[in-house]
């Protein structure tokens, strides 16, 4: 780390509290990307929470996304293509103890791996699970993912997408998570108080992090770069309370983003759940 | 048969009539394995039925999860918690399972498949047996990879070859399939407990959490110390192409160091891999060799052949992959003029026995059926080849 | 007598802060989210470029800096980051 000399130079160097947490030489996304945002928030709220890299481990998939778990200092474990929530149950499952956080995308969460998303959350196994939403698939080229809106250029729509999107607020509670909540990637206080919430929370948490790709996304429907398609972003998003999951509006024609956090429900995990089976094995045995 | 050191297993049974599948498990919990992710599919559903009820009785964990590409990943993600995990399936299964054997190659997590063939292709006879999934078992991933595939033909051998994969899988870090089929998994015969077997247990890491590189190796079996989450150690582990201390790598160099190492790791071990029996090699002229279930009618028809004075001897393979090179130069050395394959299937083995023609003659008895072939069959059989 | 300054006899002096603002020329991309998001305006790129030819964000008035440190929190990739100092003097002593 160097400090530039044409700028505040303090007495004693003083480094970014965070940098020992993370591995700056693996942060490969575009200048302006959210995802590193996304990383950093995840860090300090791990530190708030007091965890070191015994108490938990870090799983993601295949896109600009998946390449997020070996930015951490951590057990990072950088799987196949929507393979990140089994992958993250099997650790759970053999070690409760650990806090498994999954960061994955938009295309990798609900395309290919939407099988698996909806049966983690129906099973509600505690899992933290941060989709970056970026409206695309960013690492491969620009395509449509499920969370693209319609009339969309994208690499594999070049007439304009004609699908709908998903609702990932919506899926996430129809399949039983238990907390739900969509925030902007700028937004970095309220969704740090979120990430310590999810990871508290004994049960499937899924987190909507936006942070549409100015590459890929913007530069087909011209949205500008990374700070004008934030500004975008910027005077789409309501923040509200108390909003039905089916309700959270996600649209950028209307220019309508409801953010704010859905579903706040106390059911017990899985993992929990799944060790009583090991007492009702012992009482049948006991009882022969 | 061997004779057993009857002790009582963990459920207080010394010997017990019980079906190939649930012998199998069996064999996993002996050895020490407690977490099971899979998928019903006939025939092997019995093994996670048996798996269900077994599991939570020592503590471990059985979840049956959405379909096979969750099972295997799941089974991965408990191997990395440090837990020894397997999962069960048949041929549709196993393709469905193929990107994730990759996945377990590159991350060098010990795991066991267990395959119970059954006819294919497709939806095929999901009741039958088959052994036409051999080369699927070696090849169902993308990539240049080694894998190790044990085949058993008793029930018996379904417990003891079990047990031995998974102290294979440990030993190697990679997934190891044991590759049983339809009859073998639902048949029923006697079954020794026994705990005449070693447990082995990965390679811990051999260096302080701060210079840990998860893929830096020190020995010559070219197996890296594993670290497991939950511990002191911080590790990047991924299923691109990587160096030593985890980082992607998309150079040539990293491509074919990382694919030798990989590779070697198993190749260099085939002498310690390679597992078959044999009989009546000394004399003969001519050998039959077979596999899994097929090679159960092959004593019967020998001794037939041998009492009307046909040099005739048998060798019966207990691990196909990687193909035991050694045993064919051992055939060549005896002098054996042919060597007669005969498998359940159109043509796998034997074109690998084909590489060693320079040594002898290959026939073959390959029928794509579904029952395995009788001692009279093979008399049959044999006689047309001979003459 | 209503009118005087109630001061609380027992809290400690709230003393007057200022904040130290570090950007990490090398690591810092260029992408100017800290710039758009900064309350007082107090970032723009600069004319000089580091070693990636990228021309990193600096501070123009590092005294007007509020310690709202968004531009933290904002970073992709850490490069800039605030540290908050007190200074001796007292917040209510006006002399």
């Amino acid at each position: 780390m160097k400090i530039s000399d044409e700028l505040c130079i303090p007495e004693e160097a003083y480094e970014h509290p965070l940098r020992e947490r993370l591995n700056l030489n693996r942060f490969i996304f575009c200048p302006g990307c959210l995802i590193g945002t996304a990383i950093t928030s995840i860090t300090n709220s791990l530190r708030e929470k007091g965890l070191t890299l015994k108490d938990y481990a870090i799983v993601s998939g295949i896109g600009c996304t998946g390449r997020s778990s070996g930015c951490f200092k951590a057990p990072a474990f950088h799987t196949t293509h929507g393979r990140a929530i089994p992958f993250a149950t099997g650790l759970k499952l053999a070690n409760p103890k650990l806090k498994v956080v999954v960061l994955s995308g938009d295309g990798d969460l609900f395309a290919i791996g939407g099988n698996h998303f909806i049966h983690a959350a129906r099973r509600n196994i505690e899992l933290t699970v941060l989709c970056i939403n970026n409206n695309v698939y960013g690492m491969t080229g620009g395509q449509v993912a499920p969370t693209t809106h319609i009339d969309d250029i994208t690499s594999t729509t070049p007439y304009g997408n004609m699908e709908s999107p998903f609702n990932l607020v919506s899926l996430a509670a129809a399949a039983g998570a238990t907390y739900v909540a969509r925030w902007p990637g700028y937004d970095t206080l309220r969704l740090q108080k979120s990430i310590i919430k999810s990871i508290d929370n004994d049960g499937f948490s899924f987190i909507e992090v936006l942070a549409p790709c100015f590459i890929q996304y913007g530069s087909k429907n011209q949205l500008g770069d990374a700070v004008e398609m934030l500004d975008w972003l910027r005077k789409q998003v309501k923040i509200e309370t108390n909003v039905a999951p089916h309700k959270a509006t996600f649209d950028f024609k209307k220019g309508i983003i409801i953010c704010g956090e859905f579903v706040e429900e106390k059911k017990e995990g899985f993992s929990k759940r799944i060790k009583q089976l090991r007492e009702r094995a012992h009482n049948k045995i006991n009882k022969k | 048969m061997m004779s057993p050191k009857s002790i009582k297993n963990s459920s207080g049974i010394k010997q017990a009539l019980v079906t190939g599948n649930t012998a199998s498990a069996e064999g996993a919990i002996a050895v020490g394995c407690r977490f099971f992710a899979g998928y019903p599919i006939t025939p092997s559903s019995e093994i996670a039925h048996h798996m269900s009820r077994r599991l939570p009785e020592v503590n471990g964990t059985f979840v049956q999860m959405e379909d096979e590409l969750a099972s295997i990943t799941c089974s991965l993600g408990a191997s990395y918690a440090g837990v020894k995990s397997m999962t069960a399936t048949s041929g549709p299964g196993l393709s469905l399972m193929a990107e994730s054997i990759g996945l377990g190659v590159m991350l060098e997590a010990p795991v066991v498949i267990v395959t119970i063939m059954r006819g294919g292709p497709s939806t095929g006879q999901p009741t039958n047996a088959s052994q036409s999934d051999i080369y699927q078992t070696r090849y169902a991933s993308h990539g240049d990879y080694q894998i190790i595939v044990l085949t058993p033909s008793t029930v018996q051998e379904m417990y003891d070859l079990t047990i031995r994969a998974f102290n294979l899988a440990e030993k190697y870090r990679n997934p190891v399939i044991v590759a049983s089929d339809g009859f073998l998994g639902q048949m029923m015969e006697p079954l020794y407990y026994h705990s005449d077997f070693e447990i082995v247990n990965r390679k811990p890491p051999q260096v302080p959490p701060e210079k840990y590189k998860p893929f830096e190796v020190f020995d010559d079996d070219l197996v890296p110390g594993m670290a497991v989450a939950g511990t002191d150690y911080d590790f990047y582990v991924s299923g691109l192409t990587h160096d030593e201390e985890g980082n992607p790598d998309q150079s040539p160099e990293a491509a074919v160091k990382l694919i030798k190492r990989l590779s070697d790791k198993i190749i260099n071990a085939r002498p310690e891999i390679n597992d078959w029996e044999e009989k009546y090699l000394e004399d003969a002229e001519t050998i039959l060799l077979s596999y899994g279930i097929n090679s159960r009618g092959v004593p019967e028809a020998i001794e037939k052949l041998r009492a009307e004075g046909i040099k005739i001897g048998y060798v019966r393979l207990k691990s196909v992959w990687p193909f035991p090179d050694e045993l064919m130069e051992k055939i060549g050395n005896h002098g054996i003029s042919k060597v007669i394959v005969s498998e359940m299937n159109y043509g796998m083995v034997i074109r690998e026995v084909q590489r060693f023609r320079h040594f002898f003659d290959v026939l073959g008895i390959t029928i794509p059926t579904v029952i395995p072939f009788s001692p009279k069959f093979l008399y049959k059989k044999i006689m047309e080849e001979i003459n | 007598m209503l009118e005087s300054k109630r001061k609380p006899i027992l809290a400690p002096p709230r003393l007057k802060k200022k904040w130290d603002v570090y950007i990490d020329s090398e690591q810092c991309d260029g992408c100017g989210v800290c710039a758009s998001f900064c309350s007082k305006e107090l970032l723009k790129a600069s004319e000089n470029t580091n070693s990636r030819m990228l021309h990193f964000i600096e501070i123009i008035n590092p005294e007007e800096c509020v310690g709202c440190s968004q531009c933290e929190r904002l970073c992709p990739v850490t490069a800039i980051y605030i540290r908050e100092i007190d200074l001796d003097e007292d917040v209510n002593d006006e002399s």
